[in-house]
């Protein structure tokens, strides 16, 4: 965790689960494949590449619904229509396919795409290329692990720029959130969301966009935790993006039914800075960017909003969903507007008009002028009234939609998933149909068209396009003017403190910096708060403004409260000892340190005698789970863990086995019920990535022993495993073993698990050095 | 835009060929017949697809061509239905049958804020709602039970007596009379509430328990039966990572005694070849002088077994492979895919067409006719190694033939293939057949059909040549109802087309219903119904109802 080491600090060497390429002109795929992804040595050696113009840079994209976060275009001289047989077709590069928007800043445009599909290397690539050329200047590769997504789904969301840093910053579609340098593609820090935070990672693939505000990058994800994070809710969470350190947390209802992709998007509301954003409970929330302090609720929804809202110059939010409305249980969907401009929980009653079951689920609406222009999951754009939500015209763009629509230049650019590429006029009447275009190549369209120095940039799940000139002289138009939030009431007074930082997992004995940050009521800051009092449960000192862990035995968890005058705040830390580590569970608890472990697990009296954990076949949406028990960046160790099945499914005799297993370094073994042995990577992906799966006899009603090693060799990560009754000697042998030479080099290690079928006791899990 | 595509100029040739031959044969006639010999009114409509045939063909009735929900016009009632409906609706022995989800909470101890999979009864006359079967969603959450699908099966009913099955994995027999009648009948009769909106259980078997089936997102199959033999399709699925079948060994099809629910036969063929879900619903008929159930398998073949079974166990009569050998599944762009639509039995020929889970996005698709008299392996191909060409290879899940190891494909002396439409021109979008979740309606020789991507096909049904499709600019679930001279259809954008049952196109009208119809319109005692996702119609030429907003 040296990323924690101070402000200063980033990693001195690229993180293992990472490689960076150079560009492809100079070291081609079969050079980068002989290397067997061991490019670290390479890395700090990279020269880099340039882009070509010395001039000033276009106007940066750094957010996938452009400068003013609503979906405009400001520049002149876009294309009027293009074919993708060659007309105004700039280039087409299927390397870049993508299911999300591509960014740009500084003349480099990034996208997240799928790094060698259908091969066993497969994983998850940021490239970062030349807009003008498709020109590749670097990529930058990691696995996925431990996922239910489909590679299909990689890249989900796009990544957005800082230009002030000159970072990228991405989530990966396995929770990995990485802030990347610009110009290199360098990892300068990153936080494995899963094993963390236990963010969800699923089939369905819906992740969450990261947005920057000021010195934050706040991404969220549904997590199923620790502690007071333990039941599953979307999270909200803001990292300094200078360091990674995490400053606030926001949480939403728990046990959502959906996780979402609503993309935040910023606006001054009453005079103070607002983040609004769709929720994976069903609410759209607008909170104070800088603390993640609550402004007002609109219940959408009992299910997940994915859309992502428009907020007007005047403070008018726009947003929609497509599934079951909160506020009659008999529609499905629906598009709505209301007044952000104020406090608390919105009512229906203050909504400024509501379209019921327009399916608005996904595709962010558009505001030009006094009109809305919106298009529900079918492909039927409503242009509207902006202010009454009066219809004034509709038009069918197809079947499915998935993308927001663009508007530059006097014209709305509007691409159906199935590929139909329109491009439209506002008129008096409604829209005129400019252009029309047919992708013939198998494409789907998930991601928006951006638009970027005069061309625009369509994103398929086949290739990216770039569309316009080739050499063009659009120039950019006047941004509008922004809007500046008020001091707000009594500016200099502190009306909410923050333990910065909120959370932290570390080391015994390691430090972090450390401060009581105070803001305003609208959520300015005023710098550190000096004389907070601080109290710290549970060990550790605060020293020169670095908190300094203490030497544990145990795992242990601190919390850290401030308090001035009637402010309190409440930061977490847990604390890891060295290895070994050893857990009996006779304290008849699950350790409070776990990941994703106490709402999955309930201690239990065993039948034999003494303490452990049982996993019970009725948690809702819990039977089938992850859990991890240490840092990240932890390697070659071996952990074991003694497993039961009762042969019991709530309370009556079942034949079947559950599955039941653990994590090394990102590798999972699983004794699996239909009576075979798996070490796996990308749950998925076994056969196309990387798994070993042998057949293995075992039974319920009896004790086994699991252990399973992680070391790193020479042409990757070596896993082995070896499975035995307990009162039976340990083997002397390893019963499987595999090498994965697309390797994990660092990983938490932990339990997975599933009682569907037939609830198990786990007990005595240890991890020592290898 | 020009919607509208005239397939080819075969279609002359073809319909003279077609004239010469004898009268068309009449599925009319052979449903209305079936649905007389049933415990329900002569001009119901019992189950899905009308008669175990499953074509949705009937008799002629005097159903308009105009109405408008908004206003009323036509309307006799109409009634809420939850947020989202995919049952379609049964009517019957004066009441009709819908599954849809609890947005409406209909039963005083769910409140509509609770999520489950509702069958709702309502009288046919007036719409007033009687009972309501109320089913709590799965712990497991979505893998097995999907959040706010609600019931997407539709019930049998013969008699006072239904069958249908649950969003729970579980087959139920319920009282049509609910406790209306001031009865609980049983073997079941520990109902925790007997209050009159709640059902009244005669029996229920839990698939998930009983058989060791984990159904995947939702058990959607419509059962039918002949005799006491009621035909059942699990719905056995993948598990979470959609690689997986947990539960391989368990049952795909399943014969059951309707009286008892004890079960007669099960079979697991398409195994651990089941590429998403189980969820085709089954198709009855007497073809060959044989008594065959089909079934269309989550592995993209279509099944025939002797309805009886053979000594307790069930007999495979015939199997026969939808897709290409070489096509693959996969999330994106997959060719290879399952059977969703129902079999439907035409003139003793059976038609199916394939398709996926409309959440995967569109695809290619392919639609066949198929002899169902031929016994065996009966697909167009067969797959072999170029070391051993003489010996099958057995089916495997994501591509049965993998030409870069050595196999070929060689065609199969003992095919079934009477025709395979895949549209007249695979490289225009718009003369392609694409996947469908849709199942085919057949009359005068002339077989309708919609895709997922929203086009309707017009083919004939002896000769598999297409004379138009139309494209209906939206994607549609759902599937075309004949009526006399009529075709109904709903789709995703809420329009009901109806067009004129011709091999000239002719689109008679297109009326929106207020919100998207995945339903099929259904035609009782001279009324349609239609549910669209959140409220059922009953649509009579003359009535008025006041309308709604």
């Amino acid at each position: 965790m040296s990323v924690w080491l101070g402000k200063s600090a980033e990693y001195d060497s690229q993180p293992a689960s990472s490689i960076t390429t150079p560009p492809a002109r100079r070291v081609r795929r079969s050079a980068i494949s002989a290397a067997s992804g061991w490019l670290r040595a390479m890395v700090a050696t990279l020269s880099l590449a340039t882009v070509a113009s010395a001039a000033e840079p276009p106007r940066d994209w750094s957010h996938w619904r452009g400068p003013t976060l609503d979906g405009h275009a400001h520049m002149s001289d876009l294309p009027t229509s293009w074919s993708p047989k060659g007309e105004n077709l700039v280039w087409r590069i299927e390397d870049f396919a993508a299911r999300s928007s591509p960014v740009a800043m500084n003349g480099r445009m990034y996208a997240i795409c799928r790094a060698f599909p259908e091969t066993t290397r497969e994983g998850e690539k940021t490239v970062c290329f030349d807009p003008k050329t498709g020109e590749l200047i670097w990529e930058n590769i990691h696995n996925v692990f431990l996922s239910d997504v489909p590679a299909e789904r990689v890249g989900w969301s796009s990544p957005v720029c800082d230009s002030e840093t000159d970072r990228v910053y991405k989530l990966s579609v396995g929770c990995l959130l990485q802030c990347l340098d610009g110009e290199t593609g360098k990892v300068v820090w990153e936080h494995s969301l899963l094993e963390e935070q236990g963010m969800l990672s699923t089939y369905g693939g819906r992740t969450n966009f990261p947005v920057i505000f000021e010195d934050l990058v706040i991404v969220s994800g549904v997590h199923t935790g620790w502690a007071e994070t333990a039941l599953p809710a979307q999270r909200v969470m803001a990292y300094d993006k200078r360091d990674g350190r995490l400053i606030w947390t926001y949480s939403t209802r728990p046990r959502p039914e959906d996780t979402t992709y609503s993309t935040p998007v910023f606006a001054v509301l009453n005079g103070q800075d607002a983040m609004v954003f769709g929720g994976a409970d069903g609410s759209i929330y607008a909170v104070q960017p800088r603390t993640g302090k609550l402004i007002w609720e609109y219940k959408a929804s009992p299910r997940g909003v994915s859309t992502t809202p428009l907020v007007d110059e005047n403070g008018i939010v726009y947003c929609g969903h497509s599934e079951q409305d909160w506020a009659d249980r008999t529609v499905l969907g629906g598009l709505f507007a209301f007044d952000g401009n104020v406090t608390g929980e919105i009512t229906e009653d203050q909504l400024l008009w509501k379209i019921p079951a327009f399916g608005a689920g996904r595709s962010a609406p558009l505001k030009i002028g006094d009109r809305l222009y919106a298009v529900d999951n079918s492909g039927l754009m409503l242009i509207l009234e902006a202010a009454t939500g009066k219809e004034i015209a509709k038009q069918k763009l197809g079947r499915i939609m998935f993308a927001s629509l663009l508007y530059g230049d006097g014209k709305i650019y509007a691409a159906e998933s199935t590929g139909r590429f329109y491009i439209l006029e506002p008129t008096d009447k409604g829209v005129k149909v400019l252009s029309q275009a047919r992708l013939n190549d198998g494409s789907e369209v998930f991601g928006s068209p951006i638009a970027y120095d005069g061309r625009i940039y369509l994103p398929t799940n086949v290739a990216m396009y770039c569309i316009g000139a080739a050499e063009n002289d659009s120039q950019p138009t006047p941004l509008p003017a922004r809007k500046v939030a008020a001091p707000g009431p009594n500016p200099e007074q502190v009306a909410h403190i923050q333990v910065a930082p909120a959370e932290w997992m570390a080391w015994a004995g390691q430090k972090t910096d450390f401060a009581v940050l105070g803001f305003n009521a609208h959520g300015h800051s005023l710098g550190e708060v000096e004389d907070a009092q601080i109290e710290i449960k549970g060990g550790g000192e605060i020293i020169d403004h670095q908190f300094v862990t203490p030497m544990v035995n145990g795992p242990q968890a601190i919390y850290v409260t401030a308090k001035k005058g009637e402010l309190e705040s409440v930061a977490r830390f847990r604390v890891i000892p060295s290895l070994p580590w050893s857990f009996d569970f006779e304290d008849g608890k699950v350790p409070v340190t776990w990941t994703g472990a106490a709402y999955r697990h309930q201690p239990k009296d065993l039948e034999d005698g003494g303490k452990g954990l049982v996993k019970i076949s009725t948690i809702p949406k819990g039977t089938r789970s992850q859990s991890w028990i240490g840092p990240t960046d932890m390697s070659n160790y071996t952990i074991q863990a003694d497993f039961f099945a009762t042969g019991t499914k709530a309370g009556k005799p079942v034949a079947d086995l559950p599955n039941v297993g653990l994590i090394a370094q990102r590798y999972a073994i699983e004794l699996q019920g239909s009576k075979q042995l798996q070490i796996r990577s990308w749950t998925p992906r076994l056969e196309q990535r990387f798994a070993k799966t042998m057949p293995f006899e075992w039974k319920p009603k009896t004790w086994y022993t699991v252990k399973f090693q992680s070391e790193n060799v020479a042409d990757g990560v070596t896993l082995r495993a070896k499975v035995w009754p307990r009162d039976t000697a340990e083997p002397k042998d390893w019963v499987i073993e595999a090498t994965d030479t697309t390797p994990d080099l660092k990983g938490a290690p932990g339990l997975v698990g599933n009682s569907t079928d037939s609830e198990f006791y786990i007990d005595n899990v240890q991890v020592h050095a290898n | 835009m020009n919607r509208f595509y005239k397939l080819t100029a075969l279609s002359l040739l073809i319909s003279a060929a077609a004239a010469s031959q004898s009268l068309a044969f009449d599925p009319v006639a052979e449903a209305a017949k079936h649905i007389a010999s049933m415990g329900v009114g002569k001009k119901d409509w019992p189950q899905w697809g009308g008669s175990p045939s499953r074509n949705n063909t009937v008799q002629d009735a005097d159903i308009p061509i105009e109405w408008d929900v908004k206003s009323g016009q036509n309307v006799v009632w109409s009634a809420p239905l939850g947020s989202e409906t995919y049952g379609n609706p049964v009517v019957a022995n004066g009441k009709v049958f819908v599954g849809t989800n609890n947005g409406n909470g209909y039963v005083s101890r769910y409140p509509n804020t609770k999520d489950l999979g509702a069958l709702v009864c309502f009288d046919e006359k007036d719409g007033k709602f009687l009972w309501q079967h109320s089913n709590e969603k799965l712990p497991t959450g979505r893998v097995h039970d999907w959040p706010d699908q609600g019931v997407c099966a539709a019930p049998v009913v013969d008699g006072d007596r239904l069958w249908y099955i649950t969003n729970r994995g579980e087959v139920v027999c319920l009282d049509t009379e609910g406790f209306h009648d001031g009865q609980n009948d049983g073997p079941f009769t520990t109902e925790a509430y007997e209050n009159l909106d709640e059902a009244d259980v005669v029996w229920s078997f839990n698939m998930m328990s009983q058989l060791g089936v984990s159904q995947h997102n939702m058990c959607s199959c419509s059962v039918t039966y002949s005799g006491d033999l009621l035909f059942v399709s699990t719905g056995n699925g993948v598990d979470e990572g959609h690689i997986t079948l947990p539960k391989a060994e368990a049952p795909s099809f399943v014969c059951m005694n309707r009286q008892t629910g004890e079960v007669l036969w099960t079979d697991n063929s398409p195994g651990a070849n089941v590429l998403h879900g189980q969820w085709s619903s089954p198709a009855y008929g007497t073809l060959g002088g044989v008594n065959q159930v089909i079934f269309g398998g989550g592995d993209g073949w279509l099944y025939s077994f002797l309805a009886e079974g053979e000594n307790g166990e069930a007999k495979m009569l015939w199997k026969f492979d939808c897709n290409p050998k070489g096509s693959f599944y996969a999330l994106n762009r997959a060719t290879r895919n399952h059977i969703i639509a129902t079999p439907v039995i035409y003139d003793g020929l059976v038609y199916v067409g394939v398709g996926e889970d409309p959440e995967h996005g569109e695809g290619a698709g392919h639609l066949w006719c198929i002899d169902p008299t031929k016994r065996g392996d009966v697909s167009p191909t067969q797959v072999f190694h170029v070391d051993d060409p003489k010996t099958p290879i057995p089916h495997r899940r994501l591509q049965a033939m993998i030409e870069k190891d050595g196999e070929l494909e060689r065609d199969n002396p003992n095919s079934a293939a009477i025709w395979h439409y895949v549209g007249n021109d695979p490289e225009e979008f718009e003369q392609t057949m694409h996947r469908t979740c849709g199942t085919v309606a057949i009359k005068d020789d002339l077989l309708f059909v919609a895709d997922f991507s929203g086009l309707l096909h017009c083919v004939d049904a002896k000769t598999g040549k297409g004379y138009w499709t139309y494209d209906m600019f939206a994607a549609s679930w759902a599937s075309p109802l004949i009526v006399g001279n009529k075709i109904y259809i709903g789709d995703e954008d809420g329009d009901i087309g109806i067009f004129e049952v011709s091999k000239e196109f002719n689109l008679i009208a297109e009326i929106n219903m207020g919100s998207a119809v995945y339903t099929t319109p259904v035609v009782a005692n001279d009324t349609l119904f239609i549910a669209n996702r959140n409220r059922l119609f009953a649509i009579r030429q003359g009535a008025q109802s006041e309308g709604i907003e």
